[in-house]
């Protein structure tokens, strides 16, 4: 160990030494509680995007979600030390991302909700919300129509959703954790979690029925070829 | 639930969680059922209209750029904390209190001046109690002035030629010589004149008339007093015994017409004493007592004053020493001594006040030897005055014949 910090002060790096980017995300842990500062940039860089977006569409707030999001990884480098392979780094870090959500929801009185109809500002009433992220907002005319519907009744099928769907739908879909490790983090049984995808794209299924069959990105395709 | 598993297959392999054997397995299903068929193509255009609708956001590079200044932080932190284990002890580095004894106490800073105030405390009664209840320590000494020269009082003793009186066993004979607390003191002042007397084997045994001072020698208590069966010598304590055994039975044949008996009662040991005594060595032996001149003041002069029996010079030079600065167990001795002078001079109230004082001051002093002083004293006095109560009182008669006689007129 001590090897391994004199080798992290100098900036020594050992030749057989495996790369970051072909190690696992405990490996990259544990390196980083013994004071490796690069292991935790890549393991930072694995999975700040699906962490950041679970919080954001937890708490339908973006600056309340950075402000989440850096307590999340905050509580994971203050454990690095005393952290095992015991648990898989990305259950661990779920886990401790949805407490966090739970917790400022209790906080706040109201219960933790996942939404994508909420404005990503936080301000209320008008406002670009998650589902106005879309691909490409140079779309105009009747693709933009219809994309601005589907966004509307898809928000609206998702806050229709029972808590449990929805919170699973959103970890699967949005960032895209298995559901082997969904069924970890939320502590429940893996057909319970496949069970809970089911009805939930059933549900949207039921109320996007009139869309079926229409790609948005092959009407902007369409829209975006240049006539003449 | 069991109609349910096909669609749950399909989940999976909408979103790509099947192995290769269970996707090729599963697709072999699904080609031969044309309702599965139907329902994987809901829901994959479903599953594309969801994927394209929602966008995953980019973290902001502020939130990124903090969070990793965060961690190069706890590295920094966590390298210096493990430094830091390495060079302190574990109990420290695995979070312990860091400070010391003195910062750790309960209590704060009552706890450490009740602390201090304890081991001061402490450290005055031991000094206290041993310097004044340590009957050796005054012992010591004289003891430590008259060693040298029983050594050489030793190898006279065992020089071919002079015969000298048996002794006790010396450790019997120096558990009585402390124990006898008043009885040692002389002992040790004796001891302290035999330093002078004993240069030479010859001169260590003084014959009647050379004796320098037989009145002080002339009361040995009872522990002094050799009864037990004589062993030869072997130390230098039993030669100080014998030393001054020799000085005491030259002192009971001054006192005794007869000659005094012997130690263990064999008169021909007593015969053995003068023998080989050369009067011109005592002279000498005499002439170094003289030279012996303890400093006024001091706590020797009273001791040298009482041993000459100049016992109002032993009151003078008593007062001398309480006056002066000298230790505790110096002063309590020379109250002693002035009791005791005091005694011998027949003023036994005076005595007994000195003693009273010296019980009052110092009451850790010798406490069964004065004791026993003042009782003696007491019983004194009381014969002193039990007579003048029981006389009967008599008419005072005048002698007329006397008056009358020319004689007294004269």
């Amino acid at each position: 160990m001590l090897l391994a910090i004199a080798k992290s002060v100098l900036g020594i790096k050992s030749d057989d030494a495996v790369p970051y980017t072909d190690q696992s995300d405990e490996d990259l842990m544990i390196a980083f509680g013994e004071g490796d500062a690069d292991a935790f940039e890549v393991l930072f860089k694995r999975h700040e995007r699906g962490i950041y977006n679970f919080v954001l569409r937890s708490v339908g707030r973006a600056d309340l979600a950075e402000e989440l999001t850096q307590d999340v990884f905050m509580r994971i480098i203050k454990s690095a030390p005393k952290y095992t392979t015991s648990a898989k780094f990305t259950t661990w870090a779920y886990t401790i991302a949805r407490n966090i959500c739970i917790d400022r929801a209790r906080k706040k009185g109201g219960k933790h909700e996942l939404s994508l109809d909420k404005n990503v500002s936080g301000d209320e009433g008008e406002g670009r919300t998650f589902l106005d992220n879309v691909a490409d907002e140079s779309n105009t005319g009747a693709s933009s129509y219809d994309r601005k519907q589907f966004r509307e009744r898809l928000a609206k099928a998702l806050d229709d959703l029972p808590e449990d769907q929805r919170e699973v739908f959103i970890m699967r879909h949005v960032t895209g954790l298995k559901f082997r490790e969904i069924s970890e983090v939320l502590d429940i049984p893996l057909p319970t979690v496949k069970s809970r995808m089911r009805y939930a794209l059933e549900a949207l299924r039921g109320h996007l029925a009139m869309y079926k069959g229409q790609s948005f990105d092959e009407d902007d395709r369409e829209a975006n070829v240049p006539t003449g | 639930m069991a109609s349910d598993q096909p669609t749950e297959h399909l989940i999976d392999l909408l979103y790509g969680e099947l192995t290769e054997e269970e996707e090729s397995s599963l697709r072999e299903d699904i080609a031969q059922s044309a309702e599965m068929q139907a329902e994987l193509a809901e829901l994959e255009d479903l599953f594309q209209q969801v994927s394209d609708t929602v966008e995953v956001r980019e973290v902001p590079q502020s939130l990124h750029d903090s969070i990793m200044a965060a961690a190069r932080e706890s590295v920094t932190s966590t390298v210096e904390e493990q430094a830091r284990a390495v060079r302190r002890p574990p109990a420290v580095a695995a979070g312990g209190d860091s400070r010391g004894f003195w910062g750790r106490m309960k209590g704060g800073q009552a706890s450490q001046i009740a602390l201090v105030a304890a081991v001061l405390l402490a450290g005055a009664f031991v000094f206290r109690f041993v310097s004044m209840s340590d009957p050796a320590a005054p012992m010591a000494k004289y003891e430590s002035e008259a060693m040298p020269s029983l050594l050489e009082r030793k190898e006279a003793d065992e020089a071919p030629g002079v015969a000298m009186p048996k002794m006790e066993p010396p450790a019997a004979a120096e558990e009585e010589i402390f124990e006898g607390e008043s009885a040692a003191r002389e002992l040790a002042a004796d001891e302290r004149v035999l330093e002078k007397v004993a240069e030479k084997p010859a001169a260590a045994q003084p014959s009647a008339k050379d004796s320098p001072r037989p009145e002080v020698i002339a009361r040995p208590s009872k522990k002094s007093v050799p009864k037990k069966k004589a062993k030869p010598r072997t130390s230098s304590k039993s030669a100080k015994g014998s030393a001054i055994a020799d000085i005491w039975t030259e002192e009971q044949k001054q006192e005794a017409p007869a000659p005094a008996p012997s130690i263990d009662g064999n008169a021909a040991s007593t015969d053995s004493l003068t023998v080989g005594a050369a009067e011109d060595k005592s002279n000498r032996a005499g002439k170094a007592k003289e030279e012996f001149r303890p400093a006024e003041g001091s706590l020797d002069a009273v001791q040298e004053s009482y041993n000459r029996s100049d016992f109002r010079q032993t009151i003078a030079q008593a007062d001398k020493v309480m006056a002066s600065g000298a230790s505790a167990t110096d002063k309590a001795r020379a109250l002693e001594l002035k009791a005791q002078s005091y005694s011998r001079l027949g003023m036994l109230t005076q005595a007994d006040a000195t003693y009273r004082n010296l019980q009052n001051n110092y009451p850790t002093y010798n406490t069964g030897s004065v004791r026993a002083a003042r009782e003696e004293l007491s019983r004194k006095l009381n014969e002193r005055r039990e007579p003048k109560k029981r006389a009967p009182r008599q008419k005072k008669s005048y002698d007329f014949e006397a008056e009358s006689s020319p004689s007294s007129l004269e």
